[in-house]
């Protein structure tokens, strides 16, 4: 009888949570699931022509833009992502160990975060603005011309930089906050018994700060990778809907601007069944880097009091 | 190695509170090659005494000296310590050799050599099997071993123990700390150890250091201090059962407990504090002290009589005699005093008379 009554209870807490997520995550994802097997499907008229198991995954692979996204959508999380974690690290540390304005520091840090990423994005757009953008102002006092980093016919090469310098910057904020947490949970005894054994401050880092912070570095690595594959928003905060600098259009496309790429034809028969093969590739391609990541990252990782 | 603390002060300040004087003028000089306890109830300035020894305070006034040098102002990396702390703090990710060899590799000892050391002094407290395990594999007591294997294996000049027995349960507190003495033996090493627990002192301590309220109180061999207490603290801090302690007055130069004069001295007349530790009891036909007893325990070879105090009834006290008597419960007893187990001290200032 109790246990029936904390049963109750507990789906009676999960239930709107659950409602939520089965109309907007459950559905969608095992929609998708049927979606691409479909051949031909209007999403107009609800009729397709039978089934397929690999057709719509073709015409991903055949669509003129997949080569590129893939490439772009690789640079962006294997580029972003070891460097920010990095940078994080090693920002979280110097605040850790900061005591005057350690509060005021937290916060310039933490901006990011709260702030809208297209607002964001618009901002380092006019940093990297070719005339009067800061990028270039600072090139200037050291004697450097003026480079064409965003503007009408900028390169790939440049509007590639100035958008994973965004997609770094971005990123910090989330990862010095669980990182900065990370560090104030570790034993402040462990640097009391390192520092009467004479260790070296880059010692102390690597020896027992990373290891003992590894949980978290491997839980912010793991996501970040995650939220990397899916990089969308900043591509749109900097450049806008031309994904790419004027007159050099697409050239910064993803993996998901491609699903919306496709969304944006679902009249065409099949473009629905394109969007959601698409989907799938990159969950694939996630799914396989997550595993490795995983597998990579076992012996390094120490959970502590683990052990067992 | 001879240390010497000198003057040596330490207040904490505080924002919102008033600042704390931790440790108050400490003047102690500590001898060579001995084992000390620095005993004292919780919050007496014992551990932060032991962590300005070690570098990892500063202290606000005074001086610490190694030998002749004085090391105040020298980083604890610098002054060759072994430091043991309360919880361990073995690095959890590291094996026990890693635990072991960390201090060697900073001091860039070649790693065979290293090796070698780390396995000799595994050996010497004996936990020589458990190098490749990782300390949350260990129990209590073998973690204990590694934090004192790491403190000891780059031969410091002094090893510091804060409460090294506090988290092990009772019957390894007994077995490790006979373990410390041993260890202490064999390496020679001037070794303080911080604790609360006055058997825990008594019983490994060649000397022990008792404080409060950040002041020293008494230093000496164990049993000296326990024998010739100075003040009412220490007499009240050691010994368990704890000593009885009665309100008496000094008239004509005989000590009066209650109406009973139970010895003399030349102090001047007064109210005095006497303390009669248990064992300083013998039942007699003719002592001055007539007691009620309340309760009798009988265990082995000696009887604890549980009596009601003469002076004030709402007391008690508590008597260790042969357990040859007969006495029983709700009768009265007669007892006099060894003169040796009994102190009078001040009735104001606590000290002994």
């Amino acid at each position: 009888m109790l246990e029936d009554k904390s049963n109750v209870k507990a789906w009676f807490y999960l239930g709107p949570a659950l409602f939520l997520l089965s109309i907007f995550i459950f559905y969608p994802i095992f929609n998708a699931l049927f979606l691409v097997f479909l051949r031909d499907y209007n999403y107009l008229q609800g009729t397709w022509e039978g089934f397929t198991l690999f057709e719509n995954f073709f015409y991903v692979f055949r669509n003129q833009n997949f080569t590129q996204a893939l490439t772009n959508t690789m640079i962006i999380t294997f580029v972003s992502v070891p460097i920010s974690v990095i940078i994080a690290l090693l920002i979280s540390v110097w605040l850790n160990s900061v005591l005057k304005l350690r509060g005021f520091f937290q916060t310039i840090f933490f901006l990011p975060y709260v702030t809208n990423a297209i607002a964001i994005g618009m901002a380092f757009a006019f940093l990297f603005n070719q005339n009067y953008g800061l990028i270039n102002t600072m090139l200037g006092w050291v004697g450097l011309n003026p480079v064409n980093w965003v503007g009408l016919g900028a390169t790939w090469g440049n509007a590639m930089f100035s958008l994973l310098i965004y997609v770094v910057w971005a990123s910090l904020a989330f990862k010095i906050m669980v990182f900065l947490s990370g560090l104030q949970n570790i034993d402040k005894q462990y640097y009391d018994a390192a520092r009467v054994d004479s260790t070296k401050r880059y010692r102390i880092f690597r020896r027992i700060t990373v290891p003992l912070l590894s949980p978290m570095i491997f839980y912010i690595t793991i996501t970040s990778f995650i939220g990397a594959f899916k990089a969308y928003t900043q591509v749109i905060g900097m450049f806008g809907v031309r994904l790419g600098p004027p007159g050099n259009d697409k050239s910064l496309i993803t993996i998901v601007a491609l699903v919306y790429d496709a969304l944006d034809r679902s009249g065409v028969p099949g473009a629905l069944s394109e969007a959601a093969a698409t989907a799938i590739v990159l969950f694939l391609i996630t799914l396989v880097f997550t595993l490795i990541n995983m597998q990579v990252s076992k012996n390094r990782v120490h959970y502590s009091g683990g052990g067992k | 190695m001879e240390i010497r603390l000198e003057n040596l002060t330490k207040v904490f300040t505080n924002k919102k509170t008033t600042d704390t004087l931790a440790v108050n003028q400490l003047d102690v000089t500590i001898p060579s090659g001995k084992l000390i306890g620095l005993l004292g109830p919780s919050g007496c300035g014992k551990s932060t005494t032991l962590y300005m020894i070690s570098g990892l305070l500063k202290p606000s006034q005074g001086s610490i000296f190694f030998g002749d040098d004085d090391v105040t102002t020298v980083p604890p990396e610098e002054r060759g310590i072994g430091l043991v702390f309360q919880n361990y703090a073995l690095y959890p990710h590291m094996t026990v050799s890693q635990n072991i060899m960390f201090p060697l590799e900073n001091l860039k000892v070649p790693k065979e050599e290293a090796l070698e050391r780390a396995q000799k002094i595994a050996d010497l407290v004996g936990i020589g099997e458990l190098m490749s395990r990782k300390p949350a594999q260990l129990s209590g007591g073998q973690q204990q071993r590694v934090a004192i294997a790491r403190a000891l294996v780059k031969e410091p000049r002094v090893l510091l123990l804060d409460e090294p027995l506090s988290n092990l349960d009772a019957r390894l507190r007994i077995q490790t700390r006979e373990e410390i003495r041993r260890i202490q033996r064999e390496t020679g090493i001037t070794t303080i150890f911080v604790t609360h627990d006055q058997e825990e002192a008594m019983s490994i301590s060649d000397e022990i250091i008792l404080m409060d309220f950040g002041v020293k109180q008494q230093m000496g061999a164990p049993q000296n201090v326990y024998d010739e207490p100075e003040n009412l603290f220490a007499a009240k801090f050691l010994g368990t059962p704890p000593i009885n302690l009665f309100d008496g007055k000094i008239t004509a130069k005989k000590i009066k407990l209650g109406p009973a004069v139970i010895g003399t001295t030349q102090s001047a007349p007064n109210d005095i504090v006497i303390g009669i530790r248990p064992e300083g009891f013998v039942v007699e036909e003719e002592g001055p002290i007539v007691a009620d007893v309340e309760f009798v325990e009988t265990i082995g070879r000696d009887t604890t009589l549980i009596m009601i105090d003469p002076t004030d009834a709402t007391k008690r006290f508590r008597a260790i005699v042969d357990s040859d008597y007969r006495i029983e419960a709700g009768h009265q007893v007669q007892l006099s005093v060894k003169p040796h187990k009994m102190y009078i001290f001040d009735h104001e200032t606590g000290e002994r008379l």
